[in-house]
């Protein structure tokens, strides 16, 4: 034994050389554990010292100040000093470490502090205003949140710094301040070894942690010299992480895992690697107590191993993989859990909007709710209900391109942006939208999506969802040639007889006609119904029979509150066709086989008979709602210049 | 032996195995396997390289494989205690389990310090369980607890399941109690609840589940730990109207075809306790079909038989 122990303090010396070169700190000043009302800063020396902490909201006033009565130090393990018990010591420093670990408490949430290290009147870190901590906003109270997830990033490479400056030079360009630093996990390369978490991670990220917490979740290669189960080693050394609940949620009384509030977001923070990943097991025991309890508005989990990926890792085949998707994703959803950041698989994967894909091997059939790219200025936002609903959708992003070699396997049927290159990903909160950035190592933006929460949504999952390998879009719902009956009315949101802006197809209206910003102020304006030749139109259009087949109808529209959007549906008198755009997008289309306006073809005749029919609003419809004003636009077409009659009368109804 | 002399051990046998693994630049699995492969046929064909390629053949499933080569390496080093845990857990997952005590019996053997011992004794007391001889392995999991009092969370739950199992139902609330005490857990608070329900002892739990229930979101598994209080108290009525609460909230949460198995637990029980015996059955059934854990089972089969038999 004694013999491992000289090689083990002969490789101690191997790998501490050189790290600490001539600055003070052999870890500079980092911050940990931020709650509404506390916060750690934690640092490194090699020698002996008097430590203080002064801060202040005013960088050049630091009047806070807290010495070493508050001021935790742990050091290396040596069976020689009694003065070290088993909570001070560190697991695999280099010898004369010096760890201080200061908690300062007592201070207003959501506010901006300036700090200095002191070595007794000493100063140790510059008068800079780079060196500051935030609070977090009190639980439940409404905040932005802006946050940076990395994975697999611990290589200490070129590629790692370049995702990293990237990322500050985007937020430089952008004035935006990150509230939190999320780490999936493999953060030093290769066997998360104190010096390698000194030189690959605290190191090569320094300047964001100083004034930025990192809350980590534990990857395979840190798993190497640090155990969940006992909480011991580099890993469990360098982070400070809340097992008795200090910033939120239940207490895990494991370091290994944890949740955390900020504002109205819950994160839960697991360890996929060597826990048990069972139902039965204490984790996900945890789990599902936590998730019961919180009241947040987002719910956010992050681990290791992606339950989702074809990158360099497979998870149809892994069994760490297989059991987060079997075991940890249904307690996960059943939660209304809205994303899942991972790593582990060396690559960028971002999902559409699923659920239930428990199954291996993955597929997409039953699962996708949203088969949109997720992008605003694409195919819009994935559109959940308000609050955390169960089995509501998630979005997965597997973010293990932090900076190590990036590979590919295959495609995961369920992603809907994959790219294999270095980057990471920045994520905003801003009340009821998330939005997600995926920056590259050149500062690119590769990816962008959000999910937006309103009202009531009720998904279900699209039968023949948007293909990865194909990358095409499903195939266009084909034209309808009939609605259903109207159901009892709850409410009528555009009413019988309602005055509409209409224009005349004797010519092709502007091309954003349709658009919520359009000024149809120019326009003539009617009450419904539209037409002629069978006496059921209020604006009779005497001049359309043998001139033109088309009119062009516009009217707003504001949602009644707290509705339950899948109610809603258009009920239309109509003769012979139309297509129906909501804020600028086609929404519905009925009797048309293809294109629009005058470019309308294959028009099937049909009699209005003084009839309305029900067309109930589906996904893609109840997508395009906006939350304030809305445009309901609607191209009527007649199916021949000749025809003896036209009618379209549209209303807009909640159903009971 | 103290945690610090504990820890120096501990990092020792992770740091040897650590040890050239800067070298491997994989990190797929198979790829790893390959170049592990690799290194054993060109002559380094140390235990700590068959270790490491039994750990990703583990990841991958084939346990066999990893069998295989945990073998070798503890041929090649006899005291890889890492390995010998490894082992042991591999010949228990395939069904293997006297084999797995026999292990498990050598990692105590090799133990050094007290807290391996301790750590030893619940790793054996586990295959135990597994292998259905809770009475022998409560004897290995009291030792533990003498000689580490403290304990760990694992240890807590594995002891008062095995106080369970024998039926020992009232020496559990005492042990979970102590183990939340000492490390937090909010998992043995609510073991040592539902201990306290199952002990009747009512007027502890009740007021603890009337926090919880208006400080929690999702309420079905309190309103199901208390209607059972209500239950034994002899508030029928009012544990009626929980139970239907309890359904309704989990059957929003409960996914139709792809169930949560923790939630179907819970439905089946307050099906049972509602008297709904057929549906509970199916849970029951549902469960046993998904491979549920018998710690999960072993309740509702109990209230499914009691309630069928009144």
């Amino acid at each position: 034994m004694k013999n491992i122990h000289l090689i083990v303090i002969f490789c101690f010396l191997s790998i501490s050389f050189g790290q600490a070169g001539n600055n003070i700190f052999s870890r500079s000043p980092y911050l940990q554990l931020a709650t509404d009302s506390s916060i750690h800063i934690v640092w490194r020396t090699k020698t002996k010292m008097n430590p203080i902490i002064r801060f202040g909201k005013d960088m050049d006033e630091l009047n806070g100040k807290i010495g070493s009565e508050f001021i935790l130090e742990r050091r290396t393990v040596d069976e020689s000093d009694e003065s070290i018990n088993d909570a001070l010591s560190l697991f695999d420093a280099p010898k004369g470490t010096r760890q201080f670990e200061a908690k300062i408490s007592n201070l207003d949430s959501n506010s901006t502090y300036y700090y200095s290290v002191f070595d007794g009147e000493k100063r140790l870190t510059p008068k800079d205003s780079s060196y500051y901590f935030k609070t977090h906003p009190k639980p439940g109270t409404k905040s932005p949140l802006y946050f940076w997830v990395v994975g697999d990033s611990g290589t200490g490479g070129e590629n790692q710094a370049k995702v990293h400056t990237a990322m500050r030079k985007y937020n430089q360009f952008k004035n935006l301040e990150l509230d939190m630093y999320i780490h999936v996990g493999d953060m030093a390369y290769t066997s998360g070894t104190d010096g390698q978490f000194s030189e690959r991670f605290f190191k090569m990220y320094e300047p964001t942690l100083r004034n930025t917490v990192c809350w980590a979740a534990m990857g395979n290669h840190e798993g190497k010299t640090s155990k969940g189960e006992d909480g011991i080693g580099p890993y469990y050394d360098a982070y400070i992480c809340p097992k008795a609940a200090e910033a939120g949620g239940l207490p895990s009384g494991k370091e290994a895992y944890y949740s955390l509030d900020y504002g109205k977001v819950h994160f839960i923070v697991l360890d996929s690697h060597d826990l048990d990943r069972r139902p039965t097991g204490h984790m996900a025991q945890w789990l599902k107590a936590d998730i019961e309890k919180t009241k947040a508005e987002w719910l956010i989990a992050y681990f290791h191993h992606p339950p989702y990926t074809k990158g360099s890792h497979d998870s149809d085949k892994e069994q760490q993989l297989i059991e987060m998707r079997e075991h940890i994703m249904p307690i996960l959803e059943s939660g209304g859990v809205d994303i899942v950041f991972t790593g582990h698989s060396h690559i960028y994967e971002r999902s559409m909007l699923i659920n239930g894909a428990y199954a291996t091997p993955t597929v997409s059939e039953g699962v996708i709710l949203d088969d949109g790219d997720g992008n605003p200025n694409g195919d819009g936002p994935y559109i959940k209900s308000a609050g955390l609903v169960p089995h509501n959708g998630t979005v997965q992003v597997v973010a293990g391109h932090g900076g190590t070699n990036v590979s590919r396997k295959g495609t995961m049927p369920i992603m809907r942006s994959i790219f294999v290159e270095n980057g990471s990903v920045l994520v905003s909160i801003s009340d009821n939208v998330l939005t997600g950035t995926m920056l590259n190592l050149d500062g690119l933006i590769r990816d962008t999506f959000a999910i937006k929460k309103e009202g009531t949504v009720i998904h279900s999952p699209i039968e023949n969802p948007w293909n990865p390998v194909t990358g095409k879009k499903p195939i266009k719902k084909k034209s309808i040639s009939r609605g259903i009956k109207v159901p009892p009315v709850a409410q009528m949101i555009i009413r019988k007889n309602s005055q509409w802006a209409y224009f005349l197809g004797t010519e092709d209206p502007p091309e954003n006609w349709n658009m919520l910003a359009f000024n149809h102020s120019s326009w003539k304006k009617g009450e419904s119904g539209f037409g002629f030749g069978d006496d059921d139109d209020r604006t009779v259009l005497e001049s359309m029979k043998n001139k033109y087949t088309t009119l062009y109808l516009r009217r707003s529209f504001a949602l009644p509150e707290g509705i339950d959007y899948k109610k809603i549906g258009l009920v239309v008198s109509y003769d012979d066709a139309f297509i129906a755009y909501l804020n600028g997008k086609e929404i519905l289309r009925v009797g048309i086989e293809s294109g629009n306006g005058g470019g309308a073809r294959n028009i099937s005749p049909h009699e209005a008979e003084k009839t309305f029919e029900y067309f109930p609003f589906d996904t893609n419809a109840i997508k395009a709602l906006e939350g304030g004003v809305n445009i309901l636009a609607i191209e009527g077409h007649n199916h021949e210049k000749k025809s003896s009659d036209f009618t379209i009368h549209p209303t807009l109804i909640l159903k009971k | 032996m103290n945690k610090k002399i504990f820890r120096l051990h501990l990092f020792s046998a992770l740091f040897f195995v650590a040890l050239g693994s800067h070298a491997i630049s994989h990190h797929d699995t198979k790829a790893l396997i390959e170049e592990l492969t690799k290194r054993i046929n060109s002559g380094e064909s140390t235990a700590e390289n068959y270790y490491k390629r039994a750990i990703e053949y583990r990841v991958l499933g084939q346990l066999k494989e990893a069998e295989n080569d945990l073998k070798i390496a503890l041929h090649r080093n006899a005291n890889f205690t890492l390995a010998r845990r490894e082992i042991t857990r591999i010949l228990s997952k395939q069904g293997r389990h006297k084999l797995a005590i026999l292990s498990a019996e050598k990692v105590i053997t090799n133990a050094i310090s007290q807290r391996e011992k301790s750590s030893a004794m619940i790793l054996l007391a586990r295959m135990l369980l597994n292998a259905g001889e809770p009475s022998e392995a409560i004897k290995y999991s009291s030792t533990a607890f003498k000689l580490n009092p403290n304990g760990k969370l694992e240890w807590y739950l594995l002891h008062s399941r095995l106080l369970g199992e024998l039926n020992r139902d009232n020496e559990r609330p005492e042990i979970l109690r102590t183990g939340y005490q000492l490390t937090g857990s909010i998992v043995l608070r609510n073991a040592w609840i539902d201990s306290l329900l199952e002990c009747k002892k009512y007027e502890i739990a009740l007021p603890i589940i009337e926090k919880e229930l208006t400080s929690s979101r999702l309420k079905s598994s309190w309103k199901l730990r208390r209607a059972k209080a209500y239950i034994g108290i002899g508030k029928i009525n009012t544990a009626m109207n929980d139970l239907r609460m309890c359904l309704n909230e989990l059957d929003q949460r409960i996914h139709p075809k792809k169930p949560d198995m923790t939630l179907i637990a819970d439905r089946g029980m307050a099906n049972a306790l509602l008297g709904n015996i057929d549906a509970a059955k199916n849970d029951l059934a549902h469960l046993i079909h998904i491979g549920a854990d018998k710690w999960v089972t072993i309740h509702l089969d109990k209230a499914i038989f009691l309630i069928d038999n009144q």
